[in-house]
């Protein structure tokens, strides 16, 4: 099976238990196969779980659900080593971390100390507990969500975390024949514990390597340079996108044009991806329009590259 | 707005360039440019924010319609154009190329002139404002050789510096289309630019001693022109003055005649006035062509002579030629007779060292054969020799008519208008140069007949013409060399006579009927007055009677006069239409020409663009059709997102187009194309033009937008 159809049967697989988000799992799928982490930021209740417990189904990955709440420690991220009385030795009880998919439920709850020990675990794949390592093995996505930072005891993510995330997806209520399709699905069992996996983890793993040689070219890497300096250049906008915003947006790119069967990325693949992976990153000015409305403007604005 | 202050900045650049020009164009002649300028930028502007791909035909309609309100108004009804306006846009045209060709810079150009520039001009504006509405790489450069260009193309012509001011505004101009393009300078590029400019400057300055070398400048600055005697084309009057003043004296030519008295030798006719000048008729455009041999009447005593002229140190495309010479032998080069006014002319050849051999005729009638003599020639015909501009002072006609009074003929006006001046006025070179009195407008005119009452040939050729024609008797200016002096040798026996350039003279041709022009000499002191013999016999006889008309043809002894058709009602009218048609053919094609122009310029970019073997420039002859066509297509978009605007007109095989194209464009290896793929683009970009209706199919052909967006 290549690529592009894999990616497909992931897709319709997820889609059966979420209906009319079609997008937000494109995007999902891309950034597990550019072995990125998500950040679903939407109201409780719209399937943020749901969505990420079908991904890891449809993979045969193991999947993991943190909870985030204000006294959760680090260790119960990480894992902790626990002396063994019977054979006289620390033993390594590992966390939520360790599994392909790891969901963190109301990330923006827990506390910053909390907070950083998983986002260290995103960005160096691995965990260091008591002076040894612990690999973790891949695919490994974070699917943290978040709600709006103005409900009650939350903490905001600070932007130097938020930029680790690839990018964030908002699902938004479903509409009304999609919540009449949950009502009947949900009638009998829990629909996705009915998933069945489409693609082994092995092949997802090798996906991945794919997905890795897509060719970028010179002209669209300028292009993405482009946008990312522009947003660093806009009046509007107080801290632009960060130079790992514009790996990550070609990483994202990169694995768009695989799932669409292409072994290049188009400036279509970054034009589709920048909101997602670059809105989150950016911080406004107070009074301006939101940040994914200015991505927006700036991905309209800045020419696309032409042949010669 | 940026787009609008860089065009705003760019107008202002040509302002200076056209500010510039006055170093070759004298007087007030430009406001009416710069305003004509201003409205196409203003009109470019507002219609730019409406609808902005309408905006340059909406410039070229105000253009067109100003330029015709300003200059041709009397052919408009109600301020509409008119047939009339077409043909009077082809005469201007005929003058203002007449003026181009024949007159030598600095010159004071009539309104035909002017006319031209401000259709240029404002063309020119237009095509700057658009190119800098549009993000096009490289306009702000181009702009730069455009003004660097006209500023040094003025300065050429003349040998000056430019003006500092038009320099100035020209820089502020391009200053504010680089700035308002969004390209502020880093100090590296400001260094780099002010390098070239500093280059610039030198050239600039350099210029002038290197535009005409081997002429020594009589003046050593370089604030004054060369000045030769005769350069390529010529304005003798204004340049007469300055010759006569010039410091050492040339031998020009030197003849040798089997006349009692060596004849002047005529270079140039001047025939129109206005305030500011007389000037030449460029190919005699509304005027009858002349034969100076054909208008003697058969009772008018003649005598042919023989005159041998050797052309010395003198380099100008005008021959010195005695007037009513018969046939010009031995003359190198291609040389032709002017229909107006019997002087000789070549479109390239110099007269420099040139020897020719001629024979003339000197006409001797009586005074009272004169006295006889019609001037009132058929209206229309001669109208042009007897026409004042309007605001012509009111002085000359009354000095004339002070002077002429008790006098009934108009060659006895004429004899007595000429020997007052050779009487009463003194001949000075150096006297009247201040305050424009260099001239012979005809406020100098006045002034000179009224107050100053000296001058020199100029003033006096000019004032008995203006004297004349006031007095409604034809009158035109001949410049040339007053009569050879006796060089004190002689070849073969015969006197030497020699003209140097100090000899450079005007004197006024008078027209008789029957007897044609009859030079008159009112310059004091040069050639001698022109009196004829009173006759011996039978005066009372023949006591004339002007209002008897001149009947040449009627005298059966000359044959070639009475097989000659009448030379004042079909030949010339007959000449005249065919100049009429000629210059009306031209433009007609010309003008076809140019509208055919972006359809054919179209044509071949894209016959260019299909024989290519890369898929960009297939695409890009694909937008360019949809273009063309008016198929709106996002120009900022991917191509992908392009081809799906394109889709419902093209069909689906665009995307396997655009497939090829962002292959191309962005895969690590291009793809192979053949003729199949080649074949794919083609029908994509016939099923687009078979999409639209026939007439929009027409336009996109004859007036293909892609070229302009």
């Amino acid at each position: 099976m290549d690529l592009a159809a894999a990616a497909m049967s992931i897709r319709a697989n997820v889609e059966r238990v979420i209906d009319g988000k079609s997008e937000a799992i494109d995007t999902a799928i891309t950034v597990l196969l550019a072995e990125g982490h998500l950040l679903i930021e939407d109201v409780p209740g719209v399937g943020k779980t749901a969505l990420a417990r079908a991904l890891a189904r449809s993979i045969d990955g193991t999947v993991h659900r943190v909870q985030f709440t204000p006294d959760l420690l680090p260790s119960d991220i990480t894992g902790v080593s626990v002396f063994d009385q019977a054979r006289a030795a620390f033993e390594f009880r590992p966390g939520a971390v360790f599994a392909n998919i790891v969901i963190g439920d109301e990330i923006n709850r827990a506390s910053p100390k909390t907070q950083s020990a998983l986002l260290e675990a995103m960005s160096e794949r691995q965990v260091s507990v008591d002076g040894t390592t612990y690999p973790l093995t891949p695919p490994f996505m974070v699917v943290a969500t978040q709600n709006p930072v103005e409900m009650e005891g939350t903490y905001a993510l600070p932007e130097a975390q938020r930029d680790r995330f690839m990018a964030r997806i908002s699902m938004g209520y479903p509409d009304a024949d999609a919540e009449l399709a949950m009502i009947r699905g949900h009638d009998r069992v829990e629909p996705v514990e009915e998933l069945e996996s489409v693609v082994p983890l092995a092949d997802f793993t090798a996906m991945i390597g794919e997905a890795r040689a897509v060719h970028v070219s010179d002209a669209v890497g300028r292009y993405v340079i482009a946008i990312t300096t522009a947003t660093r250049e806009h009046s509007r906008i107080y801290l632009g996108a960060s130079p790992r915003a514009t790996l990550q947006l070609v990483r994202a790119a990169k694995a768009r044009a695989a799932m669409a069967g292409r072994e290049f990325v188009l400036p279509d693949d970054i034009d589709a991806l920048a909101e997602a992976v670059l809105a989150h990153r950016l911080i406004v000015d107070r009074g301006a329009p939101a940040a994914a409305t200015l991505v927006r403007e700036i991905v309209a604005a800045v020419p696309v590259p032409q042949g010669g | 707005m940026r787009a609008e202050r860089a065009s705003f900045f760019g107008v202002l650049g040509l302002v200076g360039v056209l500010l510039g020009l006055r170093v070759v164009l004298l007087g007030t002649w430009w406001w009416p440019v710069v305003l004509v300028m201003a409205v196409v930028f203003v009109v470019s502007a507002l219609v730019r924010r409406v609808r902005p791909v309408v905006a340059p035909l909406a410039a070229v309609a105000a253009l067109a319609l100003l330029v015709i309100w300003i200059f041709l108004p009397a052919t408009t009804v109600v301020g509409v154009p008119t047939g009339a306006t077409w043909a009077a846009f082809g005469d201007q045209l005929s003058l203002a190329i007449a003026v181009v060709a024949e007159e030598q810079a600095p010159l004071a150009p009539p309104d035909a002139l002017v006319m031209f520039i401000a259709l240029g001009f404002g063309l020119v504006a237009l095509v700057v404002d658009d190119l800098l509405s549009r993000p096009i790489p490289g306009v702000a450069v181009g702009c730069g050789i455009l003004y660097t260009g006209g500023l040094a193309a003025a300065s050429l012509i003349v040998g000056v510096t430019p003006d500092p001011l038009a320099v100035a505004v020209t820089a502020a101009g391009w200053l504010g289309v680089i700035i308002g393009r969004g390209g502020v300078p880093t100090p590296a590029r400001a260094a780099l630019a002010a390098g070239i400019g500093a280059i610039a400057v030198v050239v600039a300055l350099l210029t002038p001693s290197l535009a005409a070398p081997g002429l020594e400048p009589t003046v050593t600055s370089w604030g004054r022109p060369p000045a030769e005697v005769f350069g390529r084309g010529i304005n003798p009057m204004l340049r007469l003055g300055e010759n006569l003043r010039r410091g050492e004296s040339v031998e020009v030519a030197r003849s040798i005649t089997t006349a009692d008295d060596p004849p002047y030798l005529k270079v140039a006719t001047l025939i129109d006035v206005d305030g500011e000048t007389w000037r030449q008729v460029g190919d005699g455009a509304g005027l009858p062509a002349e034969e100076p041999l054909a208008d003697i009447g058969p009772d008018i005593a003649t005598s042919t002579e023989e005159i041998r002229v050797e052309i010395g140190d003198l380099d100008t495309t005008m021959l010195p030629v005695p007037y009513r010479f018969d046939e010009l032998r031995g003359l190198a080069g291609a040389w032709a007779r002017h229909p107006i006014g019997g002087t000789v002319r070549s479109r390239g050849d110099t007269t420099r060292e040139l020897t020719y051999a001629a024979s003339y005729v000197e006409i001797a009638p009586d005074a009272e054969q004169m006295r006889g003599r019609s001037t009132s020639m058929t209206p229309g015909v001669f109208g042009r020799y007897t026409d004042l501009p309007d605001g012509t002072p009111g002085e000359i006609g009354e000095v004339a008519r002070e002077q002429t009074a008790g006098l009934t003929n108009s060659y006895d006006r004429v004899v007595a208008l000429q020997d007052w001046l050779r009487g009463n006025f003194s001949y000075s070179e150096s006297a009247p140069v201040a305050e424009g009195y260099d001239g012979n407008g005809l406020d100098v005119v006045a002034r000179f007949l009224t107050e100053e009452q000296s001058g020199y040939c100029v003033h006096f050729a000019s004032g008995l013409a203006a004297m004349a024609r006031s007095l409604n008797i034809p009158a035109r200016i001949a410049v040339g060399y007053a009569p050879g002096r006796p060089a004190g040798r002689t070849s073969d026996g015969e006197q030497v006579y020699s003209t140097r350039s100090d000899m450079l003279h005007a004197w006024t041709e008078v027209w008789f009927d029957g007897v044609g022009w009859v030079a008159f000499d009112a310059t004091p002191g040069v050639g001698s007055p022109t009196e004829f013999d009173e006759p011996r016999s039978e005066l009372g006889a023949t006591a004339p009677d002007v209002s008897v008309p001149e009947v040449p043809t009627a005298a059966p002894t000359d044959g070639p006069d009475t097989a000659r058709p009448d030379p004042d009602q079909t030949a010339e009218s007959g000449t005249d239409n065919e100049s009429a048609w000629g210059i009306g053919l031209v433009s007609t094609v010309f003008l076809v020409l140019l509208g055919l122009a972006p359809g054919l310029l179209r044509q071949v970019r894209r016959s260019v663009r299909w024989r290519r073997t890369r898929v960009e420039p297939w695409w890009r002859e694909l937008t360019d059709t949809a273009t063309d066509l008016g198929i709106s297509i996002p120009p900022h978009a991917t191509a992908r997102a392009q081809a799906e605007a394109l889709a419902p007109a093209a069909g689906p095989e665009v995307r396997e187009v655009v497939a090829l194209v962002e292959r191309e464009r962005y895969a690590a290896s291009p793809p192979g194309l053949d003729e199949h793929h080649r074949g794919t683009a083609r029908r994509v970009a016939r099923r687009l033009s078979t999409s639209t209706s026939w007439r929009r199919r027409i336009i996109a052909r004859v007036f293909p937008r892609s070229l302009w967006s």
